[in-house]
């Protein structure tokens, strides 16, 4: 798509998108937030710091795609998708659980983010595309942070680690896997609860999106990540297989 | 740990990777449906799914991956060959990314391989064997223990690597093998090689076969068997199988038997479509090229394997303790099973 045009279906599909990605974002900069007074260091307390901040560019960055496609950013005050994840990142804030924070927001959010945002880009106009580029880019150097931190805690702690992964697993990837799953929402979403994928699912699908590609993408970027960590393909199997399908 | 040998292989049909998924999944979680399973392994990118730790009569052993390609090979839910290929493709590039030092391509992502004509070795900078030569020395030795020279040994699937290469070892011991397949060019090319090899068709060998031999890749059950008289042994290579169902004396072949524990260690991801307590040899074939440290194309399709060199595989294999398999005919088996 060279330019956005301002058909029904694709003011639609620029809605739902530049919604969805400002509110994960918005996710982002609280999680991040959250974790600065846990860190250990100084350097890593900066860190942190950056990349709230670079989680408040990218959205800032979502409003002017939205400004641009003429469409509203909606502000939902409670989405049960995300919901559910920020539930579980309190969690582990209540604990004190850095490791647990880490893997969370950047293994599986941001492999999620990655998947997301990649999927996207064929769609996209161009200028969209080039800052959903850039974000993606970013989003990918948060997955590599995340696999660093991972695989450190991994050599340190084994067990301690494949409890971290388990939580965010059943917690938070597994309802992520859930909004991207293709029939989940036939008759009626057991998440959301709305009906015949009025949650956006036929909006993307509209604009040419391959919905069903984002699963099995997900489950890519995620298995990757974690392997990377050092994490045995045995463990990662079973993880990804509670996920699909 | 780097593993040193990186097995690449798929599971037999849909309905093995639903069981394999409701295994992996848990009983907390449904069963997810089979159309569903097959459209998500479609399109799923290979990736690695356990390593192990293959053990040796001589007291070392090899670590190794298990990539699963993620190939659906079900006439109904085919994919395409350059679909397949690309998977392929894919799953090469994480054996080299796993650090292995060979990969042993089981089932058919050999088969893609060597029917795109592109040289895997060469372009992930990794030797890649197809793992036949072992097939096809296990298969020669399994139909040795069941006929002589002198028995009509009917191949069906002669002219491919596999098939070639069972001719050329048989033709080696004194056999004189029919060979059946659906290309003239490479058969007649074949039975020129090897002196008193015939050719003839399925339906002409089928009712004199003294033994039968199926290494065709054709999809589950292609291979109309019920003209094979039923004391004639059928040994099926396949995988999936290639013989239609019903014939008594249908045995799994071209399997590997174990001498330490059942399956060597191997995992059940790579052992489907084998019997208890066996393995596919073409996976094997990577595990005894990692346990001598053989690290070459040792099969590399195309119709190149030879008796002596399956010979030195063979003898390789049974000093680590692994053996071609023993026949086990359905008939048999359903009598154990009552």
């Amino acid at each position: 798509m060279s330019e956005t045009t301002a058909t029904p279906s694709v003011a639609q599909f620029y809605r739902l998108f530049t919604s969805q990605a400002v509110l994960g974002e918005s996710v982002g900069i609280q999680h991040y937030a959250q974790m600065i007074p846990l860190a250990r260091t100084n350097r890593e307390r900066l860190h942190l710091l950056e990349d709230a901040w670079r989680e408040r560019a990218h959205l800032l960055s979502m409003q002017e795609v939205a400004k641009r496609a003429g469409v509203v950013v909606a502000e939902p005050k409670t989405d049960p998708y995300w919901s559910k994840v920020m539930a579980a990142f309190r969690e582990k804030v209540a604990e004190a659980d850095l490791l647990g924070l880490y893997v969370i927001q950047d293994i599986v959010l941001e492999a999620y983010a990655v998947v997301l945002y990649e999927s996207l880009l064929p769609v996209l106009d161009d200028k969209s595309a080039s800052a959903v580029t850039v974000i993606a880019a970013d989003e990918r150097e948060h997955l590599a942070t995340g696999i660093r931190v991972l695989a450190d805690a991994y050599s340190k702690d084994p067990e301690g680690t494949v409890e971290r992964v388990n939580f965010a697993n059943e917690r938070v990837a597994s309802v992520l896997a859930g909004w991207v799953k293709v029939e989940d929402c036939v008759p009626v979403c057991g998440v959301c609860g709305m009906v015949g994928g009025s949650c956006g699912k036929d909006d993307l699908r509209a604009a040419g999106v391959d919905v069903e590609q984002f699963q099995p993408a997900f489950a890519e970027v995620y298995g990757d990540a974690l392997r990377e960590a050092g994490l045995p393909p045995e463990s990662v199997m079973r993880w990804l297989a509670r996920l699909l399908a | 740990m780097k593993p040193t040998v990186a097995w690449l292989g798929h599971l037999a049909s849909p309905l093995e990777y639903q069981v394999a998924l409701a295994a992996l999944r848990g009983p907390d979680l449904p069963v997810p449906a089979l159309d569903k399973v097959a459209a998500l392994v479609e399109r799923l990118s290979p990736m690695p799914a356990c390593t192990t730790e293959v053990p040796s009569l001589t007291g070392s052993s090899v670590h190794g991956v298990y990539i699963d390609a993620f190939l659906l090979i079900d006439g109904r839910d085919g994919m395409s060959l350059r679909a397949a290929l690309r998977k392929v493709r894919a799953a090469c590039a994480a054996a080299a990314r796993a650090g292995a030092k060979v990969g042993a391509l089981g089932g058919f992502t050999s088969i893609v391989g060597e029917r795109s004509s592109a040289d895997l070795s060469a372009e992930f900078g990794l030797p890649f064997t197809t793992g036949n030569t072992l097939t096809a020395a296990c298969l020669a030795a399994q139909v040795e223990s069941v006929a002589d020279a002198s028995a009509r040994v009917v191949l069906v699937g002669g002219a491919g690597d596999v098939g070639s290469g069972v001719a050329r070892i048989l033709h080696a011991r004194g056999y004189r093998p029919v060979l059946v397949g659906r290309r003239p060019q490479p058969l007649a090319a074949l039975a020129e090689e090897l002196p008193g090899v015939s050719i003839a068709t399925w339906e002409e060998a089928a009712p004199t076969a003294d033994v039968a031999v199926l290494v065709a890749s054709t999809g589950p059950g292609g291979i109309d068997v019920s003209a094979v008289p039923h004391t004639t042994p059928i040994l099926d290579a396949g995988h999936p199988p290639n013989a239609s169902p019903g014939h008594p004396m249908t045995a799994t072949a071209g399997r590997v038997a174990f001498a330490l524990p059942e399956r060597g260690g191997l995992p059940e991801f790579i052992s489907s479509g084998c019997d208890e307590g066996e393995h596919h040899a073409c996976m094997v074939e990577g595990a005894v090229l990692g346990l001598e440290g053989w690290f070459e194309p040792y099969s590399q399709g195309r119709g190149l394997i030879r008796p002596d060199r399956a010979a030195k595989l063979l003898d390789a294999a049974a000093r680590h303790g692994m053996t071609p398999g023993p026949l086990r005919y359905r008939r048999d088996m359903a009598a154990e099973a009552d």
